[in-house]
Formats: C-alpha cells, sequence, structure tokens
C-alpha cells in the first residue's frame, strides 16, 4: 500500500453522482471531486493528474468546452480524457473523440469492473 | 559544187595543193591530240582536286561507303573516277562512286559533282540539300556567293578552284586548314556582301518603279472601274426601260387578242340573228293566215255572248238572293266561334298551370334527395376531418416525442447510476460491517463470556470502521431513493404521451402539467438559460383531459427554448400563474429573438414553421390551440423581434 495511488478529478453537476464515484473508487484512485468547473480548472492547474473525467451536459459550460479551455490552458497535456454522460449519442462528444480532445467515452450508468478496467488499461 | 562539202577542204587537184591539204589534215590533227591530251589532264585534275577537297573537310561519323555522286556526260570523266575510286578510302570510308546525266540527289551522298552543262540547274540543287552535310562541287559557275567548291580556269588557262567557306559551314561540313594550301582561292565574302547589296538596291529602285507604275495603273484601273460602273447603271437603266416596252407590247397584245375574239364572236351572233329574222318572217305569214280565220271565230263568239249575258244577269239576282241569307248565318257562326275560343285558352292556361305544378313538385323532391345526400357527405367529411385532427395530434406527439427522447434518456441514466451505484456501494459496506453483524447474530443471551465478547465486538467495530459506513449506507440508501424517484417522476411525466382522445375529463391540476412539461425539458435547457418558476399560491384546477394541457405548455417552452438559444447565457424564460377570480392566467415569457408582424398572424396556422425543413412539424402551436380551445380557454401572443415573446393562456377553472 506503499506504493501511491494514481491521481483523479471528477467534475459532475449532480453531487449525487459525485458521492458515488468516490465512495467506489476511493480504494483504487486518489479522487477529487467537484460541481464547479472553475473549481475543476483551478484544481487541473495546481496537480499533475494521471485521469480527467467530466459529466458533458452541465449548466455553465459543457465537458467538451471544459476540456477544450483545460487544453488551452495547456494543463492536462498527460491525462487521461475520459467523458461520462447520460446520453448515449452526441454530436460534440463524437467530434471530441474524433479530434482526440477526449481518450474514451463512458455512457451512465456506469459499472465498477468496466469503468476501473476502462481507466487501468491506460497505466497498463 | 556540193555544199557539204567543207570550204577548208576544196576539192584540189594540183600536186602542190595535196601536198598542202597533208600537211593541213597532219597539222589538225596534231592540234586535235593536243586539244584530246589537254582535255584528258583536266579531267585527271579534277578527280585529284575533288579527292583533295573531300580529304580536307571535316565530315561527320557514318558506317556507310563514301558516296560521289557525278552528274556529268563527260565519259573520259567517269572514267578517271572509275580507275581511281577503288583506291580510295575518304573519312576512313570505302569509296562508291555514281553517275547519272540527268539530276538527281541520290539518298546518303556526301558529294554531289556537277558539271557546268548543269549549271541552270544549280540553284535547285542548292535548294534540296541545303544544311544536309553534302558537299557541293560546281564547275564553271558564276555566282560566287551559292558555290561551295567551284572549279575555275586561271588566266593562263589552267584549272583551279575557288571555295566558299561560309557556305560549307551552313552544310554542317568544317574546312580544314590544309584547304588553303590546294591552291585554289578563298571567295571574298566582303566583295559578294557588296554584290548582294548592290543587287538588293537595284531591286529595291526597280520596286519603287515597279510600284509608281502601279499605283499608276490602279489609277487608271479605278477610273476604268467607275466608268465601267457608269455604263453599268446606264445598261441596267437601258434593261429595265426594255422590260418595260417588252410588258407594255405583251399587253396590247393580249388586248388585241381579245378584240379579235370579241369581233368574231359579234360576227357569229350577226349570222344568228339573220337567221332567226328569216325563220320569224316566215312565222309571220302563217300567223296573219290563221289571224283572218278566228277573226271569223270571234264573230261568232260574239253573238254567243251576249246571250249568256242576260242569263248571267238573271243568275245575278238569285246570288243576291242567296247572299243575304249567307249574312244571316255568318252572324250566328261568329258569335259561336268566339266562344269556342275563350273556352280553348281556358284549357290551355289550365294545362299550364298543372304543368308548372307538376315540375316544382318534382324539383323539390329532387331538391330534398340532394340536400340528403349532401348531408350525408358532410356527416362523411366531418367524421374524416376528425380523425385526421387525432391522427395529426398523435403525429405531433411522436414528433415532439422524439426530440425529446435523447434527453429523456440522458434523464433517466442519470437516475438510474444512482440506484446502480448506489447498490453496488451498499453491497461493498455491507461486507465489510458483515463480521460485526456476524457476532450479534451469535450473541447469546447466556453468554458466560459476555464481557469479552463485547469487548470483541467493540473493537472488531472500531477496526471496520462501523460508524462511517453506516454513514456512507445512509446516504447510499438516499441516493437510491433519490434516483428512483426521480425515475418515475420521467415515467409518469411520459404517461401523457399515452393518452388518447376519447378519455373522460378530469380535474387537471394547472401547476403540475406545468412542472411535467418542465420536466420533460430539463436536459434541453439545463445546458444554459434560468427558467423562473413564478407559480400563484391558489389551487388551480381546471376540467380537462390529462396530459394534454402538460402537453400544450411543453411546446410553448420549447419553442421558448429555441426563440433563447442565440442569447447563450443571457436566455430567460419567466412561467407565471395568477387567477383573476374566473379564470386562471398562465404566462410563458422568454427575451428571444421574437416574431415579425407576419409570422405572428401565422404561428397558429398547422404546417407553419419558421425551422429549418426537418427540424419542426409546425404542428406544435396549432396543436397547442386546439388544447386551450377544448378547455374552452384563449390563448393570445405577443412579440416582439429581438425583445422576446409572450404567451397568455386562460383557462375557466373547474366548478
Amino acid at each position: 500500500m506503499s506504493e501511491t495511488k494514481p491521481s483523479l478529478i471528477y467534475l459532475d453537476d449532480e453531487e449525487i453522482n459525485l458521492i458515488l464515484f468516490r465512495e467506489m473508487f476511493k480504494k483504487d484512485f486518489e479522487i477529487f471531486t467537484t460541481t464547479s468547473p472553475d473549481d475543476a480548472i483551478e484544481y487541473v492547474k495546481g496537480h499533475n493528474l494521471d485521469y480527467i473525467l467530466t459529466d458533458q451536459l452541465m449548466p455553465i459550460m459543457t465537458g467538451v468546452e471544459y476540456l477544450k479551455e483545460l487544453k488551452e490552458l495547456g494543463v492536462s497535456d498527460n491525462s487521461m480524457k475520459v467523458i461520462i454522460s447520460g446520453f448515449t449519442q452526441e454530436g460534440e462528444v463524437d467530434a471530441a473523440l474524433e479530434t482526440k480532445l477526449i481518450d474514451s467515452f463512458v455512457s451512465k450508468p456506469w459499472s465498477y469492473q468496466n469503468l476501473k478496467e476502462l481507466l487501468l488499461s491506460r497505466r497498463g | 559544187m556540193n555544199p557539204f562539202k567543207i570550204p577548208i577542204f576544196p576539192a584540189v587537184t594540183s600536186p602542190i595543193m595535196q601536198y598542202i591539204k597533208g600537211i593541213i589534215l597532219f597539222y589538225i590533227t596534231f592540234l586535235l591530240c593536243h586539244f584530246v591530251e589537254a582535255q584528258t589532264d583536266r579531267q585527271k585534275q579534277m578527280v585529284t582536286y575533288t579527292y583533295s577537297f573531300i580529304k580536307n573537310i571535316e565530315w561527320p561519323e557514318k558506317e556507310t561507303p563514301f558516296k560521289i555522286h557525278i552528274i556529268t556526260t563527260d565519259n573520259g570523266l567517269k572514267d578517271h573516277f572509275r580507275a581511281t575510286s577503288q583506291k580510295e578510302v575518304l573519312a576512313g570510308r570505302s569509296v562508291e562512286v555514281s553517275f547519272t546525266s540527268y539530276v538527281i540527289i541520290p539518298q546518303d551522298a556526301d558529294v554531289i559533282f556537277v558539271t557546268n552543262r548543269y549549271n541552270p540547274t544549280i540553284p535547285s540543287l542548292l535548294d534540296q540539300i541545303s544544311g544536309k552535310s553534302i558537299l557541293f562541287i560546281s564547275d564553271h559557275f558564276d555566282k560566287q556567293r551559292d558555290v561551295m567548291i567551284n572549279f575555275l580556269s586561271s588566266n593562263t588557262g589552267e584549272l583551279t578552284f575557288e571555295y566558299n567557306r561560309a557556305n560549307i559551314v551552313y552544310q554542317n561540313l568544317e574546312v580544314k586548314p590544309g584547304m588553303r594550301e590546294l591552291g585554289g582561292s578563298e571567295v571574298d565574302l566582303a566583295k559578294i556582301f557588296k554584290q548582294a547589296r548592290d543587287s538588293i538596291r537595284s531591286m529595291e529602285l526597280r520596286a519603287l518603279q515597279l510600284k509608281a507604275r502601279f499605283d499608276s495603273m490602279s489609277f487608271d484601273v479605278a477610273a476604268a472601274v467607275g466608268i465601267y460602273r457608269q455604263q453599268q447603271s446606264l445598261i441596267q437603266e437601258r434593261d429595265l426601260e426594255i422590260a418595260l416596252r417588252q410588258n407594255q407590247i405583251k399587253r396590247q397584245g393580249e388586248v388585241l387578242d381579245s378584240l379579235s375574239a370579241e369581233f368574231a364572236e359579234s360576227e357569229k351572233r350577226l349570222i344568228d340573228l339573220t337567221q332567226t329574222l328569216d325563220l320569224r318572217e316566215a312565222e309571220l305569214l302563217t300567223l296573219g293566215d290563221e289571224i283572218d280565220q278566228q277573226k271569223e271565230n270571234v264573230a261568232e263568239g260574239n253573238r254567243t255572248l251576249d246571250e249568256q249575258s242576260k242569263r248571267i244577269a238573271e243568275q245575278n239576282d238569285e246570288i243576291a238572293q242567296r247572299e243575304e241569307r249567307l249574312n244571316e248565318m255568318s252572324n250566328v257562326v261568329n258569335s259561336q266561334q268566339s266562344a269556342l275560343v275563350f273556352l280553348v285558352l281556358f284549357l290551355v292556361v289550365l294545362v299550364g298551370l298543372s304543368f308548372l305544378i307538376f315540375t316544382a313538385y318534382r324539383a323539390r323532391k329532387r331538391a330534398a334527395r340532394k340536400l340528403a345526400e349532401q348531408k350525408e357527405d358532410l356527416a362523411h367529411l366531418l367524421d374524416e376531418l376528425q380523425e385526421t385532427q387525432s391522427q395529426l395530434v398523435q403525429s405531433e406527439k411522436m414528433a415532439s416525442l422524439g426530440t425529446l427522447t435523447a434527453g429523456i434518456a440522458h434523464e433517466i441514466n442519470n437516475a438510474i447510476n444512482f440506484v446502480y451505484s448506489g447498490i453496488h456501494v451498499l453491497s461493498d459496506k455491507f461486507t465489510e460491517i458483515r463480521p460485526v453483524i456476524s457476532q450479534v447474530t451469535e450473541l447469546k443471551q447466556d453468554d458466560k463470556d459476555l464481557k469479552k465478547s463485547i469487548e470483541k465486538l467493540v473493537k472488531d467495530r472500531e477496526e471496520v470502521d462501523y460508524d462511517g459506513a453506516q454513514g456512507v449506507i445512509d446516504q447510499m440508501i438516499n441516493s437510491i431513493k433519490v434516483g428512483a424517484e426521480r425515475t418515475t417522476e420521467i415515467v409518469k411525466g411520459l404517461r401523457i404521451f399515452s393518452r388518447s382522445e376519447t378519455e373522460q375529463k378530469t380535474k387537471i391540476d394547472i401547476h403540475s402539467d406545468i412542472d411535467v412539461a418542465l420536466l420533460l425539458l430539463n436536459s434541453r435547457h439545463k445546458d444554459a438559460i434560468s427558467i423562473n418558476r413564478k407559480l400563484s399560491d391558489q389551487h388551480m384546477e381546471v376540467d380537462g383531459y390529462k396530459g394534454q394541457l402538460s402537453q400544450a405548455f411543453l411546446n410553448i417552452i420549447s419553442n421558448s427554448i429555441d426563440a433563447v438559444a442565440p442569447k447563450g447565457k443571457e436566455g430567460k424564460i419567466d412561467i407565471e400563474t395568477s387567477f383573476d377570480g374566473k379564470r386562471a392566467e398562465v404566462k410563458i415569457t422568454d427575451n428571444g429573438v421574437g416574431m415579425s408582424e407576419d409570422d405572428i398572424q401565422k404561428i397558429f396556422d398547422p404546417f407553419f414553421t419558421t425551422k429549418k425543413v426537418g427540424a419542426g412539424t409546425g404542428l406544435g402551436l396549432s396543436i397547442t390551440y386546439g388544447i386551450v380551445e377544448r378547455h374552452g380557454g384563449t390563448i393570445a401572443v405577443n412579440s416582439q423581434i429581438d425583445q422576446g415573446t409572450e404567451f397568455i393562456i386562460k383557462l375557466p377553472l373547474a366548478s
């Protein structure tokens, strides 16, 4: 257990999603969660993170917009970026996948096993 | 004297003369031999020179034999060439010599030698070989500027030559320095140039003279053409006149013809008349006889006439009597006739009237039948209309369902995620605290080591963070509850799409219908704009059909969301309800793009849409209008471009 856990940030406007995620993955990752995109951007600036997870449909900005901003700031180049959304398909997300702005897309409801496998596959 | 005898050999008889003749003959023979010998030397020299020329030229490399072609009739020259060609090797190639007595340039010829007999043909020959790596040798050709190598005779009569380096070079051949040592002379190019220039000048002069002559001639021609044209127009005029005259003559000829024809006819008629006249004369004679006879008959007739006149007078009296009687009778008849006319008239009117009545009766009967048919048609049409209307409503429902599906799926997936993930964490936590629970289960009332067991329990409890786990479990249960509730709400909202039109009226809560609409549109507005609900405290219920008012609100709010989309985060929608004692008022206001006066006039028309083709059905507001009307309400719109739009719906409350 002395080995440091991979670090992760998850942005979602639904507080319940954040609580569930934290409970589920607290053994596997060092997790920071927030419902505010501004807080998220500040946090990413100050930390070298392994994973950046975000919801897509949020009031202030969409997940794709948030990731675009991170990219423009040049603070997330080495992180694996994943969008988690209730939408099964969306034009903005498809385009983001195509342009490699995001590495993967996960639809809600997520499953512990699948999401963990997807995230850890990157480290292998 | 024999005219064919040569004068130097006159007929001689004396011995002296014979001797002199002998001497002369001998001398002539000697001269002739000497001439032949000189001639032979000259031919040999030409051949030798020719080979020397060839050797002093730089030739392009070739495999074929070196070909020299001589155009000549001089057999001596031919013999010499034939005699030497076998021995020579030129430019490393064996030599082939050919001869013709006519002008031709064989293929692959390297050298052409033309004896002076053919000098007039040289210019055209030069044209043909120009630039082809062929060396051209001429004999006493007088145009220095055209020659390449040309044999000449010196003042003392010896054979020499001249060559024009420029022309040889122009054939892509090069003259070696050795050429100069052969003894010939090189053509003075400057002189040639001067000659050429002089000749050009003289030609120019000549051209000028010719031009002057040409000008004067063209002037003459112009004058002649002028005269020619005048005469031609004169000729044309004459021709016209002639044509005119000819026409006149022709017409007069025609008149003459018709006149003579008329004349012939008159003559014929005259003859006929004469004949008829003769016939009449004969008839007249017979008639005269007949008249005499009839005169007698008339006299006899007159007598009979007198007798009959008497008888007629008698009869006249009788007739007068009868007439009187007749008059009486006709009076009676007249009165009877007028009665009859009256009767007939009456009958006609009667028949006409009954006919009119009959037709009117039939027309009425037919109209009644037609009316019944039309009524039936109308009823049928009404049925169809109602059918179509309900289909339209259903299809609009389906269309809005389509646009909402993705958003609703998003909402449901989020809610399901609460349940799904909650259960996962719950079961994890439960596994963690299971040992503690097991211990509690195993605890017996008569446990002798109760204290010990309790101590262990407390220790284990701390180890598994039992209290922390309990907090998490509470949280998870709450998450699952929220997820389940949300799902239920959404599904409840979706029910409005499954209701049919034929339902019974029930009491409908306006506020809850507004909430259902907002719930279904949640994923569409969440993203950016703000929606403010200012609902009245009053509980407002109307008599209506389940789900319909929800659909009406949904249609309007959905349009509002589209209208404010271009404003981004500034977009705002207000939903306000109020009560004026009789009717509930729902006001939906947005600060979107607004509409023009023209568009406002049409928004409730079916199929009117300002959206892109395929983006909207154009049925939403038309159906909304129908729904509000069905609930006994009214709907009004105010809008201004770039300011926003306001929909005001008034509905009578349930009693």
